[in-house]
C-alpha cells in the first residue's frame, strides 16, 4: 500500500469511519486509474462504509476526470460504502453542467464536515466502528456478556458477606 | 495587432495538461472571470482528450481574440485521425460514445459560444471554438 501511494501520490486516511481521499495533484488518466483501484481496494479491505472524495485541491474537471469519480462512487457502493465528493470549486460547476454529467446518484457537499454529516446516516455509530475495529474479538464478547451475569449475581453474594459480617458481629 | 498564436503538440498525455493550464493562463489575459476561465480549460481539455484518444496525435492553437472592444479565445483542434462518421449524430443529445464518455463534443459546444466543426472520414477533424467575455 505504501508504493501505491508513492505511485499516485494521493494519501489516504480512514476518519470516522470514512475513507477520506484528496485530490491534491494535477491527475493524468493512468494515475486516476490507479486511485480508483486503490479506492476499492481500501473499501474492501478495511470494510468503511463511506467514502468521502476531496476535490478542493483540482482546479480543472474534464468529463474524463469527473465520471471518473462518479463510476468509483458507483463501484464503492457495490462494495458497501456509499461515496460523497466534496470540495468542487465554484468555478468548475459551470462547466460540469455544460458537460452534460450527472450527479444525481452521487452524494455532494461543500466541505469535509459535510460531507461527513451527509455520510452519517450510512454509518454506524463511531463507537461501535471503534470497539469492532480494536482488535480481540475472541475475549470481548464473552466478557461483554459475563458482567451481566455477575451484576445480578454481586448483590446476592454482597448481602451473603454482609450478613455474614453481621453475624460474626 | 495581431495577438500570438500559440501551437501545442498533442501526442501523450502530458500534453494535455500543458494545453488545459496555456489555455486556462490565456483565457485569464483576455479577461475572462474564473467560472468562464474553467469553462475555457475544460472545453480544451475535452478537445486535446478527444485528439489523444482518437486520433492519438494532432494540435491545439490557442488564439486572444479582440473584435469592437471585445475579447475572446479562439481554439482549434487539429488531427489527421480516423474523423467523424456522423457528426450530427454525434452531436445528438442521447449520443453516448463507445467509451461512455460522450466525446464530450456536446459538453463543448455548450462550454463555448461558437462551435465550428469540419471532419471528413480518414483525412481528420478540424473543431474551431471561440468564447467570448
Amino acid at each position: 500500500m505504501q508504493e501505491e501511494f508513492a505511485q499516485t501520490g494521493v494519501t489516504m486516511h480512514i476518519v470516522h469511519g470514512c475513507l477520506v481521499v484528496p485530490i491534491q495533484i494535477e491527475i493524468s488518466d493512468e494515475a486516476m486509474l490507479e486511485i480508483q483501484t486503490e479506492i476499492l481496494e481500501n473499501v474492501s479491505q478495511t470494510g468503511v462504509q463511506g467514502v468521502i472524495i476531496d476535490l478542493a485541491g483540482v482546479d480543472i474537471l474534464d468529463s474524463f476526470l469527473a465520471q471518473a469519480f462518479l463510476d468509483t462512487g458507483r463501484m464503492a457502493s457495490l462494495l458497501g460504502a456509499s461515496t460523497v465528493i466534496v470540495g468542487i470549486k465554484p468555478e468548475l460547476v459551470s462547466a460540469l453542467i455544460d458537460l452534460g454529467l450527472e450527479f444525481k446518484d452521487i452524494l455532494t457537499a461543500i466541505t469535509l464536515e459535510q460531507g461527513f454529516q451527509k455520510l452519517r446516516p450510512f454509518i454506524k455509530p463511531e463507537e461501535e466502528t471503534a470497539k469492532e475495529t480494536s482488535g480481540d474479538f475472541e475475549g470481548e464478547p464473552a466478557e461483554r456478556e459475563q458482567p451481566d451475569d455477575d451484576a445480578a449475581d454481586e448483590p446476592e453474594e454482597e448481602s451473603q458477606e454482609e450478613s455474614l459480617v453481621e453475624d460474626e458481629a | 495587432m495581431r495577438p500570438k498564436l500559440k501551437r501545442f503538440k498533442i501526442t501523450e498525455e502530458v500534453d494535455i495538461a500543458k494545453v488545459i493550464f496555456a489555455a486556462e493562463d490565456l483565457a485569464r489575459m483576455a479577461g475572462f472571470n474564473k467560472t468562464s476561465q474553467c469553462m475555457v480549460a475544460t472545453a480544451v481539455s475535452e478537445l486535446a482528450r478527444n485528439i489523444f484518444l482518437y486520433a492519438l496525435k494532432g494540435e491545439v492553437r490557442l488564439r486572444i481574440l479582440e473584435k469592437n472592444d471585445q475579447s475572446g479565445i479562439e481554439v482549434i483542434a487539429l488531427d489527421k485521425g480516423p474523423g467523424i462518421r456522423d457528426i450530427a449524430r454525434v452531436m445528438d443529445d442521447d449520443y453516448i460514445s463507445a467509451q461512455g464518455l460522450g466525446l464530450g463534443l456536446k459538453g463543448v459546444k455548450r462550454l463555448m459560444d461558437e462551435f465550428i466543426i469540419d471532419s471528413k472520414r480518414g483525412r481528420g477533424t478540424k473543431i474551431t471554438v471561440k468564447k467570448w467575455c
